[in-house]
């Protein structure tokens, strides 16, 4: 239920809302229609005692029971429906009509109708009294029950129906009243971080949904204008750093030029030396990225021998392996030219071994494969790291600073940017990396392509 | 051979002077844009560092300034920025070589070396350290009267110790000039490289040629 639909959800609300509705406004009519339907035929049952009681005291002569003519006479004087029987005086029954055969009518409460089961069935049964005299009427309640029963069954077959109706009317609207904004969504969603400009058309309207857009789009600006500010400030900040950089790190070639250094700080300096190599390092890292940043990453794109590229590598990968006796096994395809600038790729390259050999276990394996797909160039590369990339990291991989959490020892060296940079790289260069989801436990494969130089053969 | 540097962040013209000075060149500083071009327009230099972010007049209107004067001195465009587009832009305007911020001194040198060369048409192609010889034309290495084999690399490293005898240089020089490339100086790439280039040069020979000067790096010695 938590993901299905708005709509859905608010269908079925319908359906529930007016199913229950329609249930309890069909009890109620019926309770309602039962009751006046007996408060009727009680109604009727008293005029009928009331009849017979006028018709026997306006008699001239005294009723004689035992003669039939004095009974025909009475019943000429009332009309009657319903079952009689009289008793004079009380307990001795005078009359009990024909179709009662010869059970007697239950005693009921004087002048209070009540239910009672006859052979027939149910029956309404009005007893009174007067002077000696209990007239008793009753009245089948057979055609009183068949209209509620009736009632009830066309209730039952028009309840689903009606709630079909409902489920469906409530689909349409929820569907017309929703689609602006699914249109906002899908129109939202092709805002990014290198369309930021763009913002969601405002309807003339002036309805909930035109107030959601302009809502949307103030946000979005205000998105903008900070997205744009923490840019700024990462290309300020790398572009500021740049001085003092170079100022330290001429000193420092300086210092050591000169000579004549007592060895302890000619070491020191040395150490400054490499130290500032690897600010220096980072400082460009982080204004490459502020630059893909800012969609100004935009490499001049020559052909490059990607395989000569790669296989100039191997030997140098080799030497930086040796130390933890990881093995390299290369295969390239020949021939393989990609429009790119070459110092970009061989950062790519290079940082894919780098991270290749760190993130490797002592005697570990790297295979890596450089090959023609189609219309680009695919580059893999996969060593054992012993350290499963779960779902969530997975993603997490390439963003900035990020480090495996059970690779986040410094002793390996790196900053985290590395697999960002090779991304920004490659999407600059009309290409991709991903995480390849690899069937071999404890590997982890990183594969990249780019788009091979049209063939001019 | 004399040069004008236009540089308004002080201590990196001082530096970029004391480097080149170093190096027996004289060297005239400007810290303005405006400046600099009334200056280079005036006087014969044989090469201009000429930076991008000046004040008064930026860098590359004083370069484009330059050219339609036709004045063709070489010159090598500093930049803070390092962006693609804006090493294009600085060649476009008639830069003849290009540097990021930070720079190495070393490189500015060696790069300013080339440029001036370029431009009077003399050309180095050999290296001579005592016994050992190095034709860059034809790419042969000879010690004494033995031939030696080297890789590419191998030969970019010899080449690179033998531009600068007697003197140490770093790993981390090594690894800018030689791989063009950041590598962590910590790692056995350039021992590596080094032990071979030991092996094919001094091997069998009474004077070791290549000496690693413990902690600091590595340096040629001639004699």
């Amino acid at each position: 239920m938590k993901n299905a639909s708005l709509r859905l959800k608010i269908a079925l609300m319908a359906v529930l809302v007016g199913g229950l509705g329609m249930l309890a406004f069909g009890a109620i009519m019926g309770q309602k229609l039962e009751t006046s339907k007996l408060e009727n035929l009680d109604e009727l049952l008293v005029n009928q005692a009331d009849d017979f009681f006028d018709a026997i005291q306006n008699r001239n002569v005294p009723m004689d029971w035992n003669h039939d003519d004095s009974i025909r006479e009475l019943f000429h004087l009332v009309r009657s429906f319903y079952s009689t029987e009289i008793e004079q005086p009380p307990g001795v029954t005078v009359y009990r009509s024909r179709n009662l055969g010869m059970r007697p009518l239950p005693t009921a409460i004087d002048r209070k109708p009540v239910t009672a089961t006859l052979d027939a069935g149910f029956a309404r049964v009005y007893q009174e009294e007067r002077n000696g005299l209990v007239i008793r009427v009753a009245a089948d309640l057979d055609p009183t029950f068949a209209t509620q029963r009736d009632l009830r069954n066309s209730f039952a077959i028009a309840l689903p129906t009606i709630l079909v109706l409902i489920a469906l009317g409530a689909l349409w609207l929820t569907r017309q009243a929703l689609q602006p904004v699914e249109e906002i969504a899908k129109l939202a969603d092709t805002i990014t971080a290198t369309r930021m400009g763009d913002r969601l058309p405002e309807p003339a309207r002036k309805d909930e949904i035109g107030n959601l857009t302009v809502v949307l789009n103030r946000m979005m600006d205000r998105l903008q204008a900070s997205f744009e500010q923490s840019r700024r400030f990462a290309a300020d900040a790398s572009h500021e750093l740049k001085t003092p950089l170079t100022i330290i790190r001429g000193e420092v070639d300086a210092a050591l030029r000169s000579g004549n250094l007592p060895p302890a700080i000619e070491r020191t300096m040395v150490n400054l030396q490499e130290e500032t190599g690897r600010l220096v390092h980072m400082v460009e890292g982080l204004l490459l990225l502020s630059q893909a940043d800012a969609g100004r990453l935009k490499p001049t794109l020559k052909p490059v021998y990607l395989s000569e590229l790669a296989s100039d590598m191997q030997e140098d990968v080799e030497i930086l392996a040796e130390p933890r006796n990881i093995t390299l096994k290369l295969q390239i395809e020949p021939g393989i030219f990609v429009a790119g600038d070459k110092h970009l790729l061989t950062q790519v390259l290079l940082n894919l071994f780098d991270n290749a050999i760190k993130y490797n276990l002592e005697g570990g394996r790297i295979e890596a494969l450089l090959e023609s797909r189609g219309t680009s160039a695919v580059f893999r590369i996969g060593n054992v790291t012993g350290i499963d990339i779960r779902g969530s990291e997975r993603q997490l991989v390439f963003e900035r600073f990020y480090r495996a959490e059970s690779s986040r020892d410094r002793a390996r060296g790196g900053q985290g940017l590395g697999l960002s940079i090779c991304e920004e790289i490659l999407r600059a260069h009309g290409g991709g990396i991903s995480l390849v989801d690899d069937s071999m436990p404890d590997w982890t494969t990183f594969e990249f392509h780019i788009p091979l130089v049209p063939s001019t053969t | 051979m004399k040069l004008l540097v236009i540089e308004d962040e002080k201590k990196i013209a001082d530096l970029i002077n004391k480097g080149l000075s170093e190096q027996g060149y004289s060297v005239d500083t400007l810290h303005d844009g405006t400046e600099g071009l009334e200056r280079a327009s005036t006087q014969p230099y044989d090469a201009i560092v000429l930076d991008i972010m000046l004040p008064g007049r930026d860098g590359l209107s004083v370069l484009r300034a330059l050219r339609e004067r036709n004045i063709a001195t070489p010159v090598m465009v500093l930049t803070a920025r390092g962006a693609v587009n804006e090493r294009v832009e600085g060649l476009n305007a008639g830069a003849d070589d290009y540097m990021a911020k930070p720079f190495s001194m070393d490189e500015l040198i060696a790069r300013l070396r080339a440029l001036m060369r370029r431009v009077t048409g003399e050309t180095i192609s050999l290296y001579k350290s005592g016994e050992l010889s190095m034709n860059l034309v034809t790419r042969e290495v000879v010690r004494g009267n033995r031939k030696i084999e080297l890789t590419a690399r191998e030969f970019r490293l010899l080449e690179y110790l033998m531009r600068a005898p007697d003197q140490v240089l770093t790993r981390s020089q090594i690894i800018e000039r030689v791989w063009e490339y950041h590598f962590d100086p910590g790692t056995n790439l350039v021992d590596v490289y080094i032990q071979r280039l030991r092996r094919k040069v001094d091997d069998g020979e009474s004077h070791k040629m290549i000496q690693t000067i413990r902690g600091v790096g590595y340096s040629i010695v001639p004699k």
